[in-house]
C-alpha cells in the first residue's frame, strides 16, 4: 500500500475526531469564540474592560450613548475616536431635564487608559481600563451605552451584570449536574426500586409549571439576606428546579451504554458497580455530559435573567441583566432611555453562542449523525 | 427455450459520489442485458456496486450519488390502438420525479429491498400499502356493453377500492400468507421478517411488472424462511412472464434462482455466464476464487479455508491497469497492472474481462 | 381507550393533589404571611390601630391556624369551585381569576396552534432542501429564535411598539372591550387582538421545533422504507409528506405536549407580565410577592392543570397517530 494510505490509517483517538470534527463547524467555532470572551471580559477580566465601576454614580442622569466618532462638526477627521461630551437641557413645558450630545465638547478615546483602580483576580492593583477617557478634562467620561437614572454607565453595569448572570449559569448547571447527572446515572444503572423512586421523584417535579416554580421557590429566599447568599440561593433554586430533566437525560444515556459490551466485560472482571459507573459509564458518557452541560447553560442564564427582572432574582446593589433589564423595561423607561435595553442584546448573543457551540458539540462528539 | 427479447440494456453505465475525500466511482462501466422472462443474477461482494446498478435501472441513485454516463435502455411494451409497440427510454435520462418514470417504477419494474424488517411503513396496514401501488398503477379493462370485448380497442381504468381490496387479499395468499383476509389489516410491527417480505413481493407482483428487480431479498432472513421466498418466487415467475435481476452476495442462493450471472468487482462486471457453466468453469479468476471459497462439506477437516488474498482496494487509491491485479493468482506482471482488460468471449455466451484471454 | 384515558385523569387528580399541597408548602415558606407585609403597609402609613386589625384579619382567614388545618379547608372547598379568598383584593379568588384563567387557556392554545402550523411545513421544507439557502435563512432564524424567550421578545416588541409606533401598549382588548361582557364583538376583538402576544409566545417554541421537524425528518428520510415507496413509484411529495413526515412527526407530537406546552405556558407567564394582559400572569405574580396564599396556590394548581390535560392529549393523539404504540 503506498504511503499515503498507510497515513491515512493511524487510528485517531475518539478526542481527536471529535476535535477535528468540531473544527468544521464554523458556526460552533464562532459560538465557541463568543462564549469565550463573554466570559473572558465579563467574568474574569470585568474591570479591565469596563470603563467605569459597577456602581458609580454621576449627574449625567439617564443620559444617551455617547457614539464614538471619527469625524467631528466641522467635518475634519482624526485618527483618534472620540466622542461628544453632554450639555444639558430642560424641556420648558414638560420641566423635565436631559442630556443632548454636545459637539464643542470632546473627548478623545484613550487605550489602556487610567481609570478606577481595583485588583485584578482579587489580588494585583492596577488602574489601567481597555479604554476611557483623560481623567485631566474637566467632566470628562465616556458612556458607551448611556447611563441610567442615577447617572451610571450602563457598559460598566452590562459587563459586570453579566460577571453574575454568566457565572450563575455555570455555577447552576454545575450544581445540577452534580446533582442530576449522579442521580440518573445511578438510577439508569442500578435500575429497579431505586431507577423507580427517582423517576418518580423527578416525573413529579416535572409536573410543576418550571417558570411559576421557579418564581415560587425564588420567592422563599428572605428579602434581608446580603446579595451574595441571594446569589447562592438562587443558583440552588435553579439546580433544584432542573435536575430532573438533566437527570433524564443521563439515564437515558446510561440507559444505552448499560449493556453495552464493555460494561459486561467490566462486570465480568468483578470489578464493582461504583467503579463501572465512574471508571467506565461516566467517562463514555462524558462528551455527551459535555453537550448537555452546553445546551442547558443557556436556559440557566435566561432563567437567572427573568427571576431578577421580575424582582425575585438578584437582589440590587448587585447586578445581573435580569436586574438591568428590570430597571430598563418599564413603558416610561421605553420611552425615555430605551438604550437601558441594551442588556438584551447581551443575553440573546450568548444565548445564542451556546446554542451554536452545543449544537456543534453534539454533532461532532456522536459520530453516527450523518448530518 | 422461448426467443429472447431484449428488455433491459445496460451501456457503460457509469454512477459516481462525490463525497468530502474524492470521487468514488460506485459502478465503473458496467453493460449487460436482462432478456424478458430471464432470471440474471448480479453477484459480487458489498460494495461492488450491484445495488447502485439496480438503483440507476431505476433513477433511484441517492445523493451525492449521479449517473455521469452510460444508458439504461428498457425497452417499454406499450398497447396502443390495439398493436404493441415497443417504446425504447432511457431511464437515466428521465426527470427523477416525472410521471414516465414514476410509472415503470412500480408499475413496470418492480422492486424488493434488503430490509423487509423496516421497508414498510409502520403506519399503514400491508393492505393499504398494496392498494396504495394497485390505484396508482393497476390498469383493469374496461368491460363493454354485453361483454364482448371489440378486439381492436381495448380501454383501461383504475381499479375501484372493492376490486383493490380483492387483488390484495389474492395476492397475499398467493405469496403464501396465511389468513390473507385478516393480514390484509396487519400492520408491519405485527409481521414477521418472512412475512414483511412475501407483503413486499405481493406489492411488487400487485401492479403485473415485467421486470422484478430483488435487491439481497434474503440477506436480512434466516435460512429457513429465506428457502420459503426463493420458492415464491420462483413459483410467481413461473405463472407471469417476469423478468428477474437479483442481486445477492450468497453464491448458494443465486445459484437456485438465476439463468445467467454477472459477477461484478469494484463497479464493474468481470465475468457473465450461465449459471451450471460458471460455477464449473469460471475464467476470471476472482470468480474463480470466489467458487473455491465455498466451503464444501466433506473435504478434509485440514484443508485451509481457501479465501481470496488481499482486501478491496481503497476507492480514493485504485490500482492501475486491471483493478483486480493485486489480489489476483494469475497476476502477470507488465501486463496486469498496465492494461485495462476489455470484455472478451470465451464461450458460447460466457464471457469474461481478463488479460488472460484477450491479445494483448 | 376509554379506560386508560379514565385511568389518567385519576392519576392526574390525585398528581394535582399532591402538587397542590407542596405549592402551598412553598408559597408559605418565606417566613411571615400576607399579613405581615399588610402590617408592614399600614404602619408606614402611620396607621396606629395597624396590629389590632392585623390580629382581627388572622382570626378571620384563620391564619392562625394550623397550617394542616388550612390546607385542608382550602382544598375541599377547591373542589366545590370556591378557591379561597385574596387578602390583598378581599374578593373571592374564583371571581378574580376566573376570566383570566381562561385568557391564559386560549393564549396559550393560540401560541401551540401557531407552533404547529408553523413549525411543521417549515421544517419540512427546510428538511427537504437541505443545505439550501432557504434552509441556511430558516436555521439562522431558528437559532436567533432558540435565544430569544417569550419575555424578551415581549420587551422587544413593546420598545418597538412604544418608542417606534409610538402606540401606548399590547393588550389583548381594545378599551371599549376591556370590561364588556361577553358578546359576539368581544370575541372578534379578542381575535384581532390575540395574535400578536400568541405569536410572541409562539416563537421560541417554534423555532425549536423547526430544528427538531427537520432533524427528524432528515434522520427518517434515510429510511428504507422512503426509498421503498419512491420505488413504487409515487411522487416525490407523497413520499414526503404521506411516508416520510408521517413518521418523523411522531416525536413531535409527544414534545409539544410535553415539553413545548410547559415551556409555552411559563413562558407566556413572563410574557403575560411584561405587556401587562389581562390573564393570570401579573396577578399570579402579584400575589406570590405577597404571599396572597390561596390566590398564588390557585394559580399554581391551575398552571400544572393545563400542563397534565396537555401531556394527556398528546399521548392520547401520539397514540392515534402510531399503532405501534399501545397505552396501558
Amino acid at each position: 500500500m503506498t504511503e499515503n494510505a498507510e497515513k491515512k490509517q493511524i487510528s485517531q483517538s475518539y478526542w481527536a475526531l471529535v476535535w477535528w470534527r468540531f473544527r468544521r463547524n464554523r458556526m460552533a467555532i464562532i459560538g465557541g469564540i463568543i462564549v469565550l470572551t463573554f466570559y473572558v471580559v465579563c467574568v474574569f477580566l470585568a474591570e479591565f474592560f469596563a470603563p467605569y465601576r459597577m456602581a458609580t454614580e454621576s449627574k449625567f442622569v439617564e443620559a444617551p450613548p455617547q457614539w464614538p466618532r471619527f469625524r467631528d462638526a466641522e467635518g475634519t477627521w482624526h485618527l483618534r475616536p472620540f466622542v461628544y461630551g453632554y450639555e444639558e437641557q430642560i424641556d420648558t413645558a414638560t420641566r423635565k431635564r436631559s442630556f443632548v450630545p454636545d459637539p464643542t465638547k470632546r473627548y478623545p478615546i484613550r487605550f489602556f487608559a487610567p481609570g478606577d483602580s481595583y485588583k485584578l483576580f482579587g489580588l494585583i492593583e492596577w488602574d489601567r481600563h481597555l479604554f476611557g477617557v483623560h481623567p485631566d478634562q474637566e467632566d470628562a467620561h465616556i458612556y458607551l451605552l448611556g447611563t441610567d437614572r442615577l447617572g451610571r454607565d450602563q457598559l460598566s453595569r452590562i459587563i459586570f451584570g453579566g460577571r453574575i448572570s454568566l457565572s450563575i449559569g455555570l455555577a447552576g448547571v454545575a450544581l445540577t449536574m452534580f446533582f442530576g447527572a449522579t442521580l440518573g446515572a445511578i438510577s439508569g444503572y442500578q435500575g429497579g426500586p431505586t431507577d423507580m423512586f427517582v423517576q418518580r421523584a423527578g416525573e413529579f417535579m416535572s409536573a410543576f409549571p418550571d417558570i411559576p416554580l421557579f418564581m415560587a421557590l425564588a420567592a422563599i429566599i428572605p428579602d434581608d439576606w446580603s446579595p451574595l447568599l441571594v446569589y447562592f440561593g438562587l443558583t440552588i433554586v435553579l439546580a433544584f428546579v432542573r435536575w430532573p430533566g438533566l437527570a433524564r437525560q443521563v439515564r437515558g444515556l446510561v440507559l444505552s451504554l448499560r449493556e453495552r459490551e464493555y460494561v459486561l466485560a467490566a462486570q465480568s472482571f468483578g470489578a464493582n458497580d461504583r467503579r463501572i459507573v465512574f471508571r467506565h459509564l461516566i467517562p463514555g458518557t462524558l462528551s455527551h455530559i459535555i453537550v448537555i452541560i452546553t445546551l442547558n447553560l443557556p436556559g440557566m442564564i435566561l432563567a437567572e435573567v427573568a427571576l431578577s427582572w421580575l424582582g425575585l432574582g438578584i437582589r440590587p446593589p448587585m447586578v445581573s441583566w435580569g436586574v438591568l433589564l428590570q430597571e430598563g423595561g418599564s413603558v416610561r423607561a421605553l420611552r425615555f432611555t430605551p438604550w437601558l435595553l441594551f442588556p438584551i442584546l447581551f443575553v440573546m448573543t450568548a444565548v445564542m453562542a451556546f446554542n451554536l457551540l452545543g449544537d456543534g458539540l453534539r454533532d461532532a462528539a456522536d459520530p453516527y449523525s450523518g448530518r | 427455450m422461448t426467443e429472447k427479447t431484449l428488455l433491459v440494456e445496460i451501456k457503460d453505465l457509469k454512477v459516481e459520489f462525490d463525497v468530502r475525500d474524492g470521487i468514488v466511482k460506485a459502478v465503473d462501466g458496467a453493460t449487460f442485458e436482462i432478456n424478458r422472462g430471464q432470471t440474471l443474477g448480479v453477484i459480487g461482494e458489498s460494495g461492488c456496486g450491484k445495488s447502485m446498478t439496480a438503483r440507476a435501472i431505476m433513477n433511484m441513485v441517492p445523493k451525492p450519488g449521479k449517473v455521469v454516463s452510460g444508458e439504461v435502455l428498457y425497452h417499454r411494451c406499450i398497447k396502443s390502438n390495439g398493436s404493441e409497440v415497443t417504446d425504447i427510454v432511457n431511464t437515466v435520462e428521465l426527470d427523477p420525479d416525472g410521471d414516465l418514470i414514476r410509472r415503470i417504477r412500480g408499475g413496470e419494474i418492480g422492486m424488493i429491498f434488503q430490509e423487509p424488517m423496516s421497508s414498510l411503513t409502520p403506519v399503514y396496514t400491508s393492505g393499504s400499502h398494496i392498494n396504495e401501488a394497485l390505484f396508482l398503477h393497476r390498469l383493469v379493462p374496461v368491460r363493454t356493453v354485453g361483454g364482448q370485448m371489440a378486439a381492436e380497442i381495448q380501454k383501461y381504468r383504475h381499479v375501484t377500492k372493492e376490486e383493490a381490496h380483492e387483488i390484495a387479499v389474492d395476492m397475499l395468499r398467493r405469496v403464501g400468507i396465511p389468513k390473507p383476509e385478516q393480514r390484509v389489516k396487519s400492520y408491519p410491527h405485527q409481521l414477521s421478517g418472512g412475512q414483511r417480505q412475501r407483503v413486499m413481493i405481493a406489492i411488487a407482483l400487485s401492479c403485473q411488472p415485467v421486470m422484478l428487480i430483488a435487491d439481497e431479498p434474503t440477506t436480512a432472513l434466516d435460512v429457513s424462511i429465506e428457502a420459503q421466498i426463493l420458492d415464491i418466487m420462483r413459483e410467481l415467475q413461473e405463472t407471469v412472464d417476469m423478468a428477474i435481476l437479483f442481486i445477492t452476495h450468497n453464491l448458494g442462493v443465486v445459484a437456485e434462482m438465476a439463468e445467467e450471472i454477472c459477477v461484478m468487482y469494484m463497479g464493474k462486471i468481470v465475468e457473465r455466464a450461465p449459471v451450471v457453466e460458471l460455477f464449473y468453469e469460471p475464467q476470471h479468476p476472482y470468480a474463480r476464487d470466489l467458487l473455491k471459497s465455498i466451503p464444501h462439506v466433506g473435504r478434509k477437516s485440514r484443508e485451509r479455508l481457501a479465501s481470496i488474498k488481499g482486501m478491496v482496494p481503497d476507492p480514493f487509491n485504485l490500482p492501475s491497469g486491471c483493478l483486480f491485479h493485486p489480489r489476483c493468482t494469475e497476476y502477470m506482471p507488465g501486463k496486469c497492472d498496465r492494461i485495462e482488460p476489455g470484455w472478451t468471449q470465451v464461450a458460447e455466451n460466457h464471457w469474461a474481462s481478463c488479460l488472460l484471454y484477450e491479445d494483448v | 381507550m376509554l379506560a386508560y384515558i379514565v385511568r389518567r385523569l385519576s392519576y392526574t387528580l390525585v398528581l394535582l393533589v399532591l402538587l397542590s399541597f407542596v405549592s402551598f408548602i412553598i408559597i408559605n415558606l418565606p417566613p411571615g404571611d400576607y399579613l405581615t407585609f399588610k402590617l408592614a403597609d399600614l404602619q408606614a402609613r402611620g396607621d396606629r390601630s395597624a396590629q389590632d386589625r392585623i390580629d382581627e384579619y388572622r382570626a378571620r382567614y384563620g391564619l392562625d391556624e394550623p397550617f394542616l388545618a388550612q390546607y385542608f379547608d382550602w382544598i375541599t372547598n377547591f373542589v366545590k369551585g370556591d378557591f379561597g379568598e385574596s387578602f390583598q383584593y378581599e374578593r373571592p379568588v374564583a371571581d378574580l381569576l376566573g376570566q383570566r384563567i381562561m385568557l391564559t387557556a386560549i393564549l396559550a392554545l393560540a401560541s401551540m396552534t401557531v407552533v404547529w402550523l408553523i413549525a411543521i411545513p417549515v421544517g419540512v421544507y427546510s428538511g427537504t432542501h437541505q443545505y439550501s439557502l432557504g434552509d441556511q435563512v430558516i436555521t439562522t432564524i431558528s437559532f436567533i429564535g432558540l435565544g430569544t424567550p417569550s419575555f424578551v421578545l415581549a420587551l422587544i416588541v413593546l420598545f418597538i411598539v412604544v418608542v417606534i409606533l409610538g402606540q401606548d401598549a399590547i393588550g389583548l382588548f381594545s378599551r371599549e372591550y376591556q370590561d364588556a361582557p361577553w358578546n359576539l364583538g368581544k370575541v372578534v376583538d379578542l381575535l384581532k387582538h390575540l395574535w400578536i402576544p400568541a405569536f410572541i409566545g409562539a416563537f421560541t417554541g417554534t423555532a425549536s421545533l423547526i430544528r427538531i421537524m427537520r432533524g427528524n425528518l432528515l434522520d427518517t428520510l434515510g429510511q428504507p422504507f422512503v426509498e421503498a415507496a419512491r420505488a413504487r413509484g409515487l411522487k416525490n411529495r407523497t413520499v414526503t409528506w404521506k411516508h416520510a413526515v408521517r413518521i418523523a412527526i411522531n416525536p413531535l407530537i409527544v414534545i409539544l405536549g410535553t415539553e413545548a406546552l410547559p415551556t409555552i405556558i411559563g413562558g407566556n407567564a413572563l410574557m403575560e407580565i411584561v405587556l401587562n394582559l389581562p390573564t393570570l400572569g401579573p396577578l399570579w405574580l402579584e400575589a406570590l410577592k405577597r404571599q396572597d396564599m390561596y390566590m398564588a396556590g390557585t394559580g399554581i394548581v391551575f398552571f400544572s392543570l393545563f400542563i397534565m390535560v396537555g401531556n394527556l392529549l398528546s399521548d392520547v393523539a401520539l397514540s392515534v397517530a402510531d399503532p405501534r404504540i399501545r397505552l396501558d
